[in-house]
């Protein structure tokens, strides 16, 4: 049945709120004027969504603003925008090495271990585009920036439901303890522990000295992270930059890891995470860790709605140019 | 607008009476609602679009991404659907199952008579923009490249992507293990200051992540409501382009009328239920788009 032993992971979809150009253009006109400078954003992407939708990355109408509050249900991801004033321009500047610097960013990140403090960085993306205010069209590219580094990752065994590994009543538990994450706990990436019905949830740069005192123990200690994905069978594209991180810094202490995919669905009022997937990874000798690369390979372009390598254009003069609305008002 | 400026805040409840909401109202209806159907949140208002009379944090209620499987017209009630269901020693025996046969040659028929349709739509009115548009599809191709790393990664799934429409008999939605190519909806609730009602709000997008037009979005609203009762405004709280909303003029007057029938029934409706019972009447109006309303409740 031509079954995968290795790890597959879905990659993300942009989705960009109608409301976010709108308040691109307020600021292209006003602040940004020609200058084609790097430029912070956030974006965020929630696990919970209906079954056999697109992981989806957010990039919402509050996406630029720097007192942006971060939403209590959803994970913050490291935007970096980078607007071209002509199309030309767009259309020429080298994709690689735009890409290049990004992933040179997360990839300090991950190497200095900052990303263990601050682990959203992992789930960082790159933002290129160009306006075209006058037509209303507006083209962009995404990137969501992740290494070859393990080049594939084997599987110990093919990811498993969660409700295959825990009772009803340890899932209900589960979903209890992971109402804490967003305060000490960062929502996206974290270490959680099992010790029969009850769970714990800690950071995830603690998991090294967990691990080690829950070894000889019936605790059960799991990489954890929330999970764009809502596909059966494969974890969501912030999981691979994890890997990469615990590759390079953990598997030299241990070669196996458990990996909690967390998916929680409301379903009649119910929070429910029966769904969630558990994957079992064996890391040994993907890597030399003691001379890591420079720079490993890195790519992330997403494709475009034709599944080719190529940007997506949003034309939005029927929903903005004020001649079309006034059109349209009756 | 002015009337809604010049309008007082509503202080003393008249619920009962008049099926209204004062904002203090609205916001228990607010956290009871998101309580029971965590999808929905509270969000901030937009910068110089915060309403005094809600705390700045809780200005309106939001749910995003909500799937949006067919359009209406795929919904409407054909009696060639029915089936009258035999019983088994089944005492409810004799129900009629209204959609039997929707899942089957009926709905293929009507997938093929609908692509007909939409691309003789699409070409007759496309003829204004039609140099622009073909413009447009050229320079999108010109901009794909070719030998990027990303080609060949053994590591990413090579999603097959199926559309929504194409759903196999009895199959349930999102369960194949691929990637729907499905219409979602982002739904607001607004504090209406005017009307002391909520007000529900709409942004739908097409299956690669368009924003969807308006007449677009009329396929998504039942017959009955579309171009009468949703119009586009501005927003109250988020500054941009005009937005599709669910006009509130009724909403008091329907929920006076549910009061009245759940004290018939000897029972109360509390204030804190509003909302819920507001999402499950406007879901007759989008009957398609399958956001959560469906925490029970006993009146």
């Amino acid at each position: 049945m031509g079954e995968t032993t290795i790890l597959q992971f879905a990659p993300f979809s942009s989705a960009v709120d109608a409301g976010f150009w709108h308040k691109f253009t307020q600021l292209k006109l006003d602040v940004f004027h020609l200058s084609e400078d790097a430029v912070p954003i956030t974006g965020s992407y929630v696990n919970s969504d209906a079954p056999g939708l697109p992981s989806r990355l957010s990039v919402e109408y509050d996406a630029l603003d720097r007192n942006r509050v971060p939403s209590k249900w959803a994970c913050s991801a490291v935007g970096t925008l980078i607007n071209t004033n002509t199309v030309e321009e767009f259309r020429n500047r080298s994709k690689q090495e735009l890409l290049k610097s990004s992933a040179s960013v997360l990839w300090d990140a991950i190497i200095s271990g900052s990303a263990l403090e601050k682990p959203s960085v992992l789930a960082s993306f790159l933002m290129f585009t160009f306006a075209d205010l006058k037509k209303y069209h507006y083209y962009y590219w995404f990137a969501f920036p992740a290494f070859t580094l393990p080049k594939t990752i084997p599987l110990v065994k093919q990811p498993q439901c969660v409700s295959l590994i825990l009772t009803d009543e340890q899932i209900a538990s589960l979903v209890l303890a992971c109402e804490g994450l967003g305060t000490d706990v960062d929502r996206g990436f974290f270490t959680l522990t099992q010790s029969g019905n009850e769970f714990g949830i800690h950071l995830l740069k603690d998991y090294p000295q967990i691990r080690t005192a829950a070894s000889g123990t019936d605790r059960e200690v799991y990489l954890a992270f929330s999970d764009p994905c809502t596909l059966p069978q494969n974890p969501g594209w912030p999981l691979r930059n994890l890997l990469t991180l615990v590759t390079l810094k953990w598997s030299h202490l241990w070669s196996v890891y458990k990996i909690l995919c967390l998916r929680i669905r409301t379903r009649s009022g119910t929070k429910d995470a029966t769904h969630s997937l558990v994957v079992d990874v064996d890391l040994k000798g993907v890597i030399d860790t003691d001379n890591p690369p420079d720079l490993p390979p890195f790519l992330g372009w997403e494709k475009n709605e034709r599944g080719k390598m190529g940007p997506r254009m949003v034309n939005l003069s029927a929903n903005m140019d004020p001649i079309r609305l006034a059109e349209s008002a009756v | 607008g002015v009337a809604e400026y010049l309008t007082p805040v509503l202080k003393e409840s008249r619920f009962k009476e008049t099926g209204v909401l004062t904002p203090e109202e609205f916001i228990a209806a607010g956290d009871h609602l998101v309580h029971h159907c965590p999808t929905w949140h509270w969000v901030a208002a937009d910068l110089n679009k915060t309403k005094s009379y809600l705390p700045h944090d809780k200005q309106f209620l939001i749910t995003k991404n909500v799937p949006c499987y067919k359009r209406c017209k795929q919904m409407e009630y054909r009696s060639e659907q029915e089936l009258v269901l035999e019983s088994e020693g089944d005492p409810d025996g004799g129900w009629v199952d209204t959609h039997h046969y929707s899942d089957s040659a009926i709905l293929e028929e009507k997938v093929a008579d609908m692509s007909l349709e939409d691309k003789k739509a699409s070409s007759t009115e496309d003829d204004e923009d039609d140099e622009e548009d073909e413009e447009d599809a050229a320079d999108m191709e010109a901009f794909e490249e070719s030998g990027m790393l990303e080609q060949d990664d053994p590591s990413v799934i090579q999603t097959s992507k199926k559309s929504s429409i194409a759903l196999s008999p009895g199959g349930s939605i999102g369960d194949g293990g691929e990637i729907l190519q499905t219409r979602t909806y982002d739904l607001h609730i607004t504090y209406d200051k005017y009307y002391q009602t909520p007000r529900l709000w709409l942004t739908g997008y097409d299956e690669s992540r368009q924003p969807l037009t308006v007449e677009e979005m009329y396929e998504d609203f039942s017959q009955d409501h579309a171009n009468k009762t949703v119009t586009m405004e501005t927003h109250p709280h988020l500054t941009g382009p005009p937005m599709a909303s669910v006009h509130p003029c009724r909403h008091a007057e329907t929920m006076k009328k549910i009061c009245e029938t759940v004290l018939e029934g000897g029972g109360e409706l509390g204030v804190h239920l509003y909302l819920i019972v507001f999402l499950k009447f406007v879901q007759a109006i989008i009957p398609t788009i399958e956001y959560d309303y469906t925490y029970t409740f006993t009146l």
